[in-house]
C-alpha cells in the first residue's frame, strides 16, 4: 500500500506502534547479577524492531549477564531469529554472557530448523540457564 | 483467514505455521521481488475439500522459492547466505508450497491439510 500523503503516513505508523506494543509484551528484572529479559507474544517482522531497539539499550546499559525468557513467546520468524542474534553478539562484544530459556512449541521448533540450538546457548528455563554460569 | 481454517477444520498450531511461512514469503516478496521500489503482493484464501490453500502473487522479478537451494544449518552463520533462512522455514511450515510463473507473476501456493 503506497502512502504518500505525510500525516496518513505519521498516522499508520502510530497504529503500528501500537499494535506491536499489543503483540508482544517486554519486561525486564535482576536476577543473581543477570538481566532476564522477558518476551510474551509474537516476535515478528511487526514487533522485530521495539524487541531490537530496547534489548540493544539494555544490554549497552551494562548490567551484567544477559538470559531471554522465552517461556511466554509463541510465535518467532527469521526476522525475529536474526535480532536475537544480533543481541547475542552485542552482548558478546561486552564481555556478557547471553543466554536463551524457556523454547516451546513453534519457537522451539524453528530455533530447531534454524540451527540456532548449536549457535546460541540454550537452557530449559531461567533458573538453569542461571545456574550454569 | 482464521475463520475460514477453522470451517476447514485445521487446528490452530498448523494456522500459526502457516502464518510463519506467509510472513516468511511476504518479507522475501518486500525485499526482494520489486528491485525498482514499490510494488505489491495479492493474498488469495480458498477452501479445497479438506484443505486450507493461501495463494500470494506478485509482479517482481521471477523467483522460485521451491527450486531455491536450502541453507546447510550445521555452518557456521557467517559462512550462511543471507535470507535462505526464511524460505526454509517457510517450506518447512506447511504441507505443501509449490510456485508457478503465471504471465508476469510469481504465485506462491501453501496447502495446509486439516
Amino acid at each position: 500500500m503506497a502512502m504518500f500523503d505525510p500525516q496518513e503516513r505519521e498516522e499508520a505508523g502510530r497504529s503500528m506502534a501500537t499494535r506491536a506494543e499489543r503483540l508482544l509484551e517486554l519486561s525486564e528484572r535482576d536476577d543473581q547479577g543477570w538481566s532476564v529479559l522477558a518476551l510474551k507474544g509474537r516476535l515478528d517482522s511487526v514487533t522485530v524492531g521495539r524487541f531490537t531497539e530496547r534489548c540493544a539499550a539494555w544490554i549497552d546499559a551494562g548490567r551484567g549477564n544477559v538470559v531471554l525468557d522465552l517461556s511466554g513467546l509463541d510465535y518467532v520468524s527469521s526476522a525475529g531469529l536474526s535480532s536475537i542474534l544480533g543481541a547475542a553478539k552485542r552482548a558478546q562484544e561486552r564481555n556478557a554472557r547471553f543466554a536463551v530459556a524457556g523454547l516451546k512449541g513453534l519457537v522451539k521448533e524453528v530455533f530447531a530448523i534454524s540451527g540456532f540450538e548449536t549457535v546460541l546457548s540454550i537452557f530449559p528455563d531461567v533458573e538453569s540457564a542461571i545456574a550454569a554460569s | 483467514m482464521t475463520g475460514l481454517a477453522a470451517d476447514v477444520g485445521v487446528p490452530g498450531e498448523k494456522v500459526a505455521r502457516l502464518d510463519l511461512a506467509i510472513e516468511e514469503w511476504a518479507t522475501n516478496v518486500c525485499r526482494y521481488a520489486y528491485p525498482g521500489g514499490n510494488g505489491s503482493v495479492w493474498v488469495a484464501v480458498r477452501r479445497e475439500g479438506p484443505t486450507l490453500v493461501v495463494e500470494l502473487s506478485d509482479e517482481g522479478s521471477p523467483f522460485d522459492p521451491t527450486a531455491a537451494a536450502e541453507p546447510d544449518v550445521s555452518m557456521p552463520l557467517s559462512e550462511r547466505s543471507p535470507g535462505g533462512l526464511g524460505l526454509l522455514l517457510m517450506r518447512r511450515m506447511v504441507d505443501e508450497v509449490s510456485y508457478r510463473r503465471d504471465g508476469h507473476r510469481n504465485v506462491v501456493t501453501f496447502a495446509v491439510r486439516s
